[in-house]
């Protein structure tokens, strides 16, 4: 009886220590997910803008490199976002609805630029404003979208298109407040993209001007 | 034959009006990279009426082995291209270039630049170029390709020579 309950204490252990058993119960189950996902938006549902500050690195594995970029992120209910990078190249992007235009602060002014993968940018600033909202209706039809117990939304593309240039997505939501406070984009080699969102505000923004076109 | 006259000179004018105008004075020596660095560059890339602007790296090895990624504000990759030996692999590329526009026009054009040979490069002529203070090297080099009609412009933000011992077996295995 010993030896068995001995044998028993090594087995849990050992399941413990290695990571078996959390696997298994890493992800919410599809009740827990569902409601996880209705709190966020419920909580979600008052907030009329927000603004916080962003830091974007890409991670060169293959050369243990990264690049840095820092800007401001503005987004205003139901349908504007204000991305703007200032270091190291000043450059902004204004979804208005539905349209996305491209700015590039060169010289003391503002000119407006194409868009390299335009049609990308359309659906990641689509992708923005409605997980901003905490709302992942559209998102579970293009992705399978799983919740951890750490506060993580993961995203796998269906759609083997999309998996040539993305093979994962994962949000790290703020417990308390639901805002997504961190973004990892997968690359399908092992390169990633990771935005880390700091210095949240939700007041009223003063600048009224700040999604229409910028000064010359 | 008068109306032939008048669109054949409309014709050229708008051909040499898409063109930039060549440096005047320019040796393969105003370039002056170091055999071996690594950057971030900031491109602009003109092309069909069109302008567009990247971010992105470089990782560079004297004669013809280098890595050059590009990417939107989102962090998509749209240029990703390797060069061994002198060899060219496109892993991405936007739609609006060819293949042939990566593999025989900005791949080898970066080769040529970035190994102080652009004089032996025959389809691309030097625009713009602007020295940096503290190093012999541009800051920023601009060329425009007589083959695919692009005008690029590289900008180098972040510098430096020092570059991994296992570049050439990393870029072979990427």
């Amino acid at each position: 009886m010993c030896r068995y309950l001995i044998n028993i204490f090594l087995l849990y252990t050992i399941l413990t220590t290695s990571g078996i058993s959390q696997g298994a119960n890493q992800f919410l189950g599809a009740k827990e997910k569902r409601q996880y996902l209705e709190s966020m938006q419920q909580k979600l549902a008052p907030l009329k803008q927000l603004k916080a500050n962003f830091a974007q690195t890409r991670k060169i594995s293959a050369f243990k490199d990264e690049l840095i970029s820092h800007g401001i992120f503005y987004f205003k209910f139901p349908s504007q976002l204000r991305w703007e990078i200032t270091k190291p190249i000043k450059s902004l992007i204004i979804f208005n609805e539905n349209i996305a235009k491209k700015y590039r602060f060169k010289d003391g002014s503002w000119s407006p630029r194409d868009f390299a993968g335009a049609e990308f940018m359309k659906i990641v600033m689509e992708d923005i404003l409605s997980w901003t909202k905490g709302n992942f209706n559209k998102t579970s039809e293009t992705y399978d979208l799983k919740v951890s117990k750490q506060n993580e939304i993961i995203l796998t593309p269906k759609s083997t298109k999309t998996t040539t240039f993305i093979s994962a997505i994962e949000l790290t939501v703020d417990p308390k407040t639901k805002y997504i406070k961190k973004v990892l984009i997968k690359d399908p080699g092992n390169d990633h993209v990771t935005i880390q969102f700091n210095s949240f505000s939700h007041k009223e923004f003063s600048d009224k001007l700040l999604f229409k076109e910028p000064n010359k | 034959m008068k109306s032939l006259l008048i669109i054949a000179t409309i014709v050229l004018a708008s051909c040499t009006s898409t063109a930039p105008t060549a440096l005047d004075t320019f040796n393969s020596s105003s370039l002056n990279f170091p055999a071996e660095f690594k950057a971030t560059h900031h491109l602009t890339l003109k092309i069909k009426d069109h302008e567009y602007e990247l971010t992105g790296y470089l990782i560079f090895k004297s004669p013809n082995n280098y890595y050059a990624a590009a990417y939107t504000e989102a962090g998509k990759a749209i240029f990703r291209f390797k060069m061994i030996d002198g060899i060219i692999t496109t892993l991405n590329k936007p739609t609006i270039l060819s293949i042939d526009a990566i593999s025989e026009g900005i791949g080898v054009d970066l080769a040529a630049i970035f190994s102080n040979k652009i004089s032996e490069n025959k389809e691309i002529y030097l625009t713009n170029l602007i020295p940096r203070n503290d190093v012999s090297h541009p800051k920023v080099c601009s060329y425009y390709s007589k083959k695919f009609h692009y005008s690029l412009t590289i900008e180098l933000i972040d510098f430096s020579e020092s570059i991994p011992e296992d570049f050439k077996s990393t870029l072979k295995a990427m």
